[in-house]
């Protein structure tokens, strides 16, 4: 019971992401099977979906976004400031902040990760382990996006007797950039307007909120 | 860091499922059927070549031709010649022959011609003697 206490968000939302993939995975079949029988193709069984590019297409634009939103959130926080929001620092700490202050090389503490004291190069990776992590679970996920879309693209193509287009010229499609474009304003519409929000708004023992008696003009504040 | 490995492993995962579309057999079984086609065609077996088609080819032939898709193959001239070149992706593939370029889609019983006797119109879909797309 004290390891789901402890692990209350990783565990929701990984329940929550496995419950939404499965309920993803049979409606997704259903409108396969639909727009199969359409065409005058064949029902595809279940499991051969869950392997197909139909499927991981639909799967990898919605990851490849998720994981630019933070990346962006993470990196651009370093520098942007947003005046009264729990998100933001305030304006003395713009930038990448003192040695000190970030407890690294002779100022980590006897508790600090080991990388936070090593120095040089281990210490310059650590302190960008996040955003680079974020970026590299983009970057992976647009790939797999754009490999199972070509694939699921020229699937689709080949019904319609036309000619199936290669990776490169994939890339230029108004398939690839709709997939893409249509998630990513998304998804920087719902965190702007969420550190927007913050501002003014609370949501009592959120730490993504401010204290409810909080000033809107206090910054980096979470109650 | 075991979160990022399994999301490297189900990437990786996705990714082989994005480049299964080009596995060997499937371009084997793509090709043995476009060789059973343009083979009946060739033999002006026209009843063998009738039952490679969708099934939706197959109405669309015989909404159109009262005689039969059997009797009505034979009066459409496709061309005969060997397969040169095969692409699949998912259940969908186009192959060209000497003188053809053909589309089949893939059934429970096997890969199903889709379109024969093609000619490609720029951005626009082929032009198909037969064709159920």
């Amino acid at each position: 019971m004290k390891f789901l206490r402890d692990n209350g968000v990783g565990v929701f939302f990984g329940l929550l992401f496995l419950g939404a993939l499965g309920g993803q995975a049979f409606a997704g079949y259903a409108d396969l099977v639909q727009r199969r029988l359409a065409d005058g193709g064949a029902e595809p069984g279940f499991f051969r979906y869950l392997a197909s590019s139909e499927f991981a297409v639909d799967v990898a634009e919605n990851w490849q976004s998720e994981y630019l939103q933070f990346f962006l959130y993470i990196i651009a926080t370093v520098w942007l400031i947003q005046r009264g929001s729990p998100e933001s620092k305030p304006p003395r700490d713009i930038g990448l902040e003192s040695d000190q202050k970030q407890q690294v090389g002779s100022h980590a503490g006897p508790e600090a990760p080991k990388w936070a004291h090593a120095g040089g190069w281990r210490t310059r990776v650590f302190s960008n382990s996040l955003g680079l992590v974020m970026g590299g679970i983009f970057l992976l996920s647009w790939l797999v996006q754009s490999v199972a879309g070509v694939s699921a693209y020229n699937a689709d193509q080949l019904a319609m007797l036309e000619d199936p287009v290669p990776w490169a010229e994939y890339l230029g499609t108004a398939d690839f950039w709709n997939r893409s474009l249509q998630n990513w304003q998304s998804e920087f519409l719902a965190i702007g307007s969420m550190a927007v929000f913050s501002v003014y708004l609370r949501q009592r023992g959120s730490p993504e909120s401010k204290p409810v008696g909080a000033a809107h003009s206090t910054t980096d504040e979470a109650g | 860091m075991p979160g990022s490995r399994v999301v490297i492993a189900v990437a990786a995962a996705v990714l082989a499922s994005g480049c299964a579309s080009v596995s060997n057999s499937e371009t084997d079984s793509v090709r043995s059927a476009a060789d059973a086609f343009v083979g009946a065609l060739a033999k002006g077996d026209a009843k063998a070549a009738c039952e490679l088609l969708t099934p939706k080819t197959l109405r669309r032939m015989e909404a159109l031709r009262p005689e039969g898709c059997a009797i009505a193959l034979g009066t459409l001239k496709l061309p005969s010649a060997a397969v040169r070149e095969v692409e699949v992706w998912g259940d969908a593939a186009q192959v060209r022959t000497g003188g053809d370029t053909l589309f089949l889609r893939e059934f429970a019983h096997g890969w199903r011609i889709s379109g024969a006797g093609c000619t490609p119109r720029g951005d626009q879909p082929y032009d198909c003697v037969l064709e159920g797309s």
